[in-house]
């Protein structure tokens, strides 16, 4: 699956840092030094040269958020964090990167390098966001009592939408924009919002965002998210093929991954999707 | 094989890509950045 692939991924952003004019890393350790470089251009506001920073409603990032009406449904009724609340969720969102690296190494490996911020608040909702147009931010509204693997399932459901965007921006993936694809006719039955019809990009992210975390669910002996939406995950790739030609020749190869998979519920193709090296663009 | 291996690995590869398929990615993000925000949000979405 190239939409979680380390190879297709790594490569995809080192062909995004030429574009943008970067110098082409030559290896690992050069990799998310020159992507940050990169984001440092397309962003307001720079990334941290490494690690992730943690920041808070009232930072750099929640103060341009909010200003800008960008994630509005997670800011509704923000309200300020104290100190301890700040301690407590900045820990969990460390320990979340350490449970991904002892259990989850290429979901880490993913998520360390495309996540570089992280906007902690608290809210009337609960749940992450992430943007096309700000690669590396996730915004978190935590939910009461969420643990370490909640975090860290956050982090990786926002890592998966951030994937996509790289891999938009490198080979695009629909024919149409964003807005074009809200429109009635492009939209696709949901396979997390059972029975609605979603904009046909919006419905395509949250399909393929059910990938890991289902495979993160089992691994550990779970079984809620298959049984919540197995069947609406299919019917979701359904309507995605049948409106198929609004993707990309490469759209239609990730559909097919999708679909593959959503059909099959083969885990093993996801474990071994992560390393192999043989996924071109 | 490990993963900073593979991904060593990955940028070899990209050395080895026409200069028509990045004038292509260039062309892609350009065209991307271009068409505005879509902002992903939600418990599952």
């Amino acid at each position: 699956m190239r939409f979680l692939n380390v190879h297709h991924t790594v490569a995809s952003v080192g062909r995004l840092v030429r574009a943008a004019g970067g110098a082409s890393p030559a290896d690992a350790a050069q990799l998310s030094p020159a992507y940050r470089m990169m984001l440092a251009g397309l962003r307001p506001i720079f990334p941290p040269t490494a690690g992730v920073l943690v920041s808070f409603e009232d930072g750099a990032w929640g103060g341009f958020l909010a200003e800008n009406r960008i994630f509005e449904d997670i800011f509704r009724g923000v309200s300020g964090t104290d100190l301890h609340q700040r301690a407590a969720w900045g820990d969990e969102v460390h320990r979340a990167f350490d449970y991904l690296r002892d259990e989850f190494p290429a979901l880490a490996y993913l998520t360390e390098l495309l996540v570089t911020d992280v906007v902690l608040l608290k809210s009337d909702s609960t749940g992450g966001g992430s943007a096309s147009q700000l690669p590396g931010l996730v915004v978190i509204s935590p939910g009461p009592g969420w643990t370490t693997r909640d975090f860290a399932e956050t982090l990786v459901h926002e890592m998966t939408h951030l994937n996509l965007f790289v891999l938009d921006m490198a080979y695009r993936l629909y024919r149409k924009t964003s807005d074009e694809l809200a429109l009635d006719e492009h939209r696709v039955v949901s396979a997390v919002r059972v029975g609605e019809l979603r904009p046909f990009d919006k419905a395509f992210h949250s399909a393929v965002v059910a990938v890991p975390l289902m495979y993160m669910q089992q691994a550990r002996g779970e079984t809620a998210l298959v049984d919540a939406f197995a069947s609406s995950l299919i019917n979701c790739c359904e309507g995605l093929e049948a409106k198929k030609d609004r993707f990309t020749p490469y759209g239609q190869i990730l559909l097919a991954e999708l679909s593959s998979f959503a059909r099959n519920l083969d885990y093993t193709m996801v474990e071994s999707g992560f390393t192999r090296t043989d996924l071109a663009a | 094989m490990q993963l900073d291996e593979i991904a060593t690995r990955a940028l070899a590869g990209i050395g080895g890509d026409s200069v028509e398929g990045a004038t292509v990615v260039a062309k892609n993000l350009t065209a991307f950045v271009a068409e505005g925000n879509s902002s992903m949000m939600g418990g599952w979405t």
